[in-house]
């Protein structure tokens, strides 16, 4: 039940303090109520109705990138754990 | 490009190790079994689900206060998934087939609005964990109309985890923690289950390589000796959480003690509304008073299985006269249950 989807934030309406929000072509509204600083063009998750993460362009679009960027650093962290245990 | 599945999965075979790892998540229980994940890894690498499907965890005795509701003449608002959770003796769905006033909603601000617009009571029944308490949270500080209130299941994760560890049932030896909990709540209240226990963790996301990546780290964590809380999820999760989100919490909600369905009473786990909210918190508007609760239905054993103790295929029920089109227990309830996604994709 926690799902959340993300979605391209498409129209504002500030007085509400509501959006619109593209699923790939699905619009949906969402509050803003647990987020600041929204603006159109961002990429938000959407839970039930109310924005909770504002997402950047490249999380949103869950690219192969993200995890081989992530195991690049994780490689480089194993690699400067050995050399401390090395020295120890 | 590399194969990233390929590649996490020769990792993960490298360092494997004996490993009992617990998810405490729907959407990753329904990850790991739509793509097959336990059976891409090694067979000393175990992943167990937990108490992840909010709707699951509501006791029978909430669903009866829901009933009473009914009684008084209310409009019952929730989400669509809580309506065939088993009470003592009735569910949402038996009720509305029997003519009462039960309206399936997409989130609390949509139940607010049919209070606004019509004149009878309205009462959302709020199940979720910190990733939904928010929602709730920002309804009542908008001040919604005198005709709606709120009938709070609220749970949070960390103690019910808590009380997994120290119960010794369970044995688990790591932990897949919840995403979108996470994107509320941070990484910090999960903290101490790897410094006071020795725990490894990874917060995961819900894509198969999301699943994939947190085994990975959560072997490295074991590997080398290290238990802490590692952040795979990090393009959606930022340590502090969703700060306005916690505010918004901790001004509306205290915390109680209470029980979850499959679980005893799990000291301050629940989220019940502050007294100075009580004009929209139904259990004092309506004094409701349920009794004699009767938790699981005959032969089902929902609790074991939201224990992690016990897979759907050990329950005498599981695809027999239990199924999606006639549920039993809470877990083959919701799309998030256990047994519900265990019946679509196991064989």
């Amino acid at each position: 039940m926690c799902i959340a989807a993300p979605a391209k934030v498409s129209q504002i309406d500030r007085e509400k303090n509501k959006v619109v929000a593209d699923f790939g072509g699905v619009k949906q509204e969402a509050k803003l109520n647990l987020l600041q600083d929204i603006k159109i063009g961002d990429y938000i998750l959407i839970h039930a109705g109310y924005a909770i993460e504002k997402l950047s362009e490249e999380a949103a679009k869950e690219s192969l990138e993200a995890w081989d960027e992530l195991l690049a650093v994780l490689d480089e962290e194993d690699k400067e754990f050995a050399k401390m245990n090395s020295q120890d | 490009m590399k194969n990233m599945s390929k590649e996490l999965i020769k990792r993960i075979e490298k360092i494997a190790t004996p490993i009992k790892i617990m998810h405490v998540c729907g959407s990753h229980e329904h990850t790991i079994m739509e793509n097959g994940i336990r059976t891409l890894l090694p067979k000393e690498v175990e992943i167990v689900a937990g108490p992840g499907c909010p709707v699951c965890c509501v006791p029978s005795r909430e669903i009866d206060e829901s009933l009473e509701l009914i009684e008084k003449g209310v409009t019952i608002t929730t989400f669509g998934d809580m309506l065939r959770v088993p009470g003592s003796k009735s569910s949402l769905a038996n009720a509305k087939a029997e003519g009462a006033d039960v309206r399936v909603v997409y989130g609390i601000n949509k139940a607010v609005e049919i209070a606004e617009k019509e004149d009878n009571e309205v009462v959302f029944i709020a199940a979720g964990f910190e990733t939904t308490a928010p929602t709730t949270a920002s309804e009542i500080l908008s001040n919604p109309p005198e005709n709606f209130s709120v009938l709070s299941c609220h749970r949070i994760i960390p103690p019910a985890i808590d009380f997994l560890i120290n119960s010794g049932e369970t044995n688990l030896d790591a932990l897949i923690e919840p995403g979108h909990v996470c994107t509320i709540i941070g990484t910090k209240p999960f903290e101490y289950f790897s410094t006071e226990y020795g725990i490894p963790q990874s917060v995961a996301g819900f894509n198969p390589l999301d699943i994939l990546m947190s085994i990975y780290m959560i072997l490295r964590q074991v590997k080398q000796g290290t238990p802490k809380i590692d952040n795979e999820y990090a393009r959606a999760v930022k340590d502090e959480g969703n700060i306005i989100a916690q505010k918004a919490i901790n001004n509306v909600f205290k915390v109680e003690s209470r029980e979850w369905r499959g679980f005893p009473k799990i000291p301050n786990s629940v989220l019940e509304l502050k007294k100075e909210f009580s004009n929209w918190n139904a259990r004092e508007k309506y004094d409701i008073e349920v009794k004699d609760v009767k938790e699981a239905p005959k032969g089902c054993i929902c609790g074991p299985i939201l224990r992690g103790t016990a897979r759907p295929e050990n329950c005498s029920l599981f695809r027999k006269e239990c199924n999606p089109l006639h549920p039993i227990g809470a877990c083959m309830v919701s799309k998030e249950g256990t047994c519900n996604i265990a019946h679509r994709y196991s064989i």
